[in-house]
């Protein structure tokens, strides 16, 4: 407060969106636990959809796995991406790239597609999807690409043939 | 290729540079300068101040398209034509995040511009770009986006970076990301801020 006070410092305040109509959030699996995570951040009416995933149901999605700890008080700032992007998704590391992950074959299927694995990935366990035409065609050509291999080098290849408007988020997105 | 030199720093910084091109590739090269660079092409700017003008005119002022632009202070230690493949099998633009992430997205950015971005953005947790390694195709998405980084660039005449990230924002082109190996890495090192000195 010194330093406020003597003009060498602000005290930078939070950056607040508010949630876009036609929101929501879909899961696996639905829980107590997971209602009063939304509700700690104010977010205890947005819709939740409960079901197999990957799935769009809402025009603006959260996909959200929730065995992976994401910080819900950015829900607000990924929703809001979507009125320009097709989607927004963490990247899964700055240092670990798709050369780094997944067997061989995998890899071997990845670089077929994208040419070049020193590329970073994706972290699919949290994903902001607007319900749009180039959204959905991602998430068929990644269920055809998923099959049993990493899923985030199937994602990286969907992404590649689909060519969406996609944005990255941070790695931080997800704690 | 394209790479930008004004000055005598970045003039030596960028004859360096393109010696390492013509060795990790064969693709032809131009520079933007006052004068001719050895072993590359001459473009002139007409823009003041040349720097970042010039970087930021690249969709006018670039030969070719697909452009790779690499910055002046930039080494070539294997090709970095995987960056014009993406671009060339339909995406708009080919970047690297920056180095500086986290705690340190913007930190090289004057704080009034650096707040005012993530205000733009609604968000402080975003993904900085580097700027000074990237590939490009002259699509209708990508000259909306250099016109939106110019305006951007222009509120306060500074860096370009933290620029780039609000146009980006409010023009979204189809990006594919590449990782550090193209932008201070084993592909393209980056001896960064040589050109300035």
């Amino acid at each position: 407060m010194v330093w406020v006070a003597a003009k060498e410092a602000r005290i930078v305040g939070p950056i607040t969106a508010s949630i876009p109509q036609g929101s929501g959030l879909a899961v696996a699996v639905d829980s107590a636990m997971l209602r009063d995570a939304l509700a700690q951040f104010g977010l205890e009416k947005l819709p939740v959809t409960a079901g197999p995933l990957p799935a769009i149901p809402y025009e603006r999605t959260i996909m959200w796995d929730v065995a992976a700890k994401a910080r819900v008080e950015l829900f607000a700032a990924g929703l809001s991406f979507l009125s320009r992007w097709s989607m927004a998704v963490p990247l899964w590391s700055y240092d670990e790239l798709a050369r780094d992950i997944g067997s061989e074959a995998d890899r071997l299927r990845t670089e077929a597609v994208v040419h070049d694995l020193r590329a970073p990935v994706y972290d699919t366990r949290l994903m902001f999807v607007r319900r749009n035409a180039e959204a959905e065609a991602v998430m068929q050509a990644w269920g055809a690409e998923r099959d049993g291999g990493d899923v985030r080098l199937a994602f990286l290849r969907a992404v590649y043939k689909v060519r969406p408007l996609i944005l990255a988020l941070p790695t931080t997105w997800l704690k | 290729m394209v790479l930008v030199a004004f000055g005598e720093a970045a003039r030596r910084e960028a004859a360096a540079a393109v010696q390492t091109v013509r060795g990790a590739c064969e693709l032809p090269v131009s520079v933007i300068a006052e004068s001719r660079v050895a072993r590359a092409a001459h473009v002139v700017c007409p823009y003041q101040p040349a720097v970042p003008l010039a970087k930021l005119h690249l969709d006018e002022l670039s030969p070719y398209d697909p452009t790779l632009y690499l910055d002046a202070d930039t080494r070539a230690l294997k090709s970095p034509a995987p960056l014009l493949a993406a671009v060339a099998d339909g995406f708009d633009m080919a970047i690297t995040p920056s180095h500086r992430q986290g705690s340190d997205v913007l930190g090289h950015v004057g704080e009034d511009e650096r707040e005012f971005t993530f205000e733009e953005l609604g968000c402080r947790d975003v993904v900085n770009l580097q700027a000074g390694v990237f590939a490009f195709r002259k699509s209708p998405a990508m000259l909306a986006l250099f016109a939106a980084w110019r305006a951007e660039w222009a509120r306060y005449g500074v860096q370009d970076q933290a620029a780039l990230l609000r146009a980006l924002y409010h023009n979204p082109v189809r990006l594919w990301l590449f990782g550090f190996p193209f932008n201070g890495g084993e592909v393209v090192a980056h001896l960064f801020g040589r050109a300035r000195r």
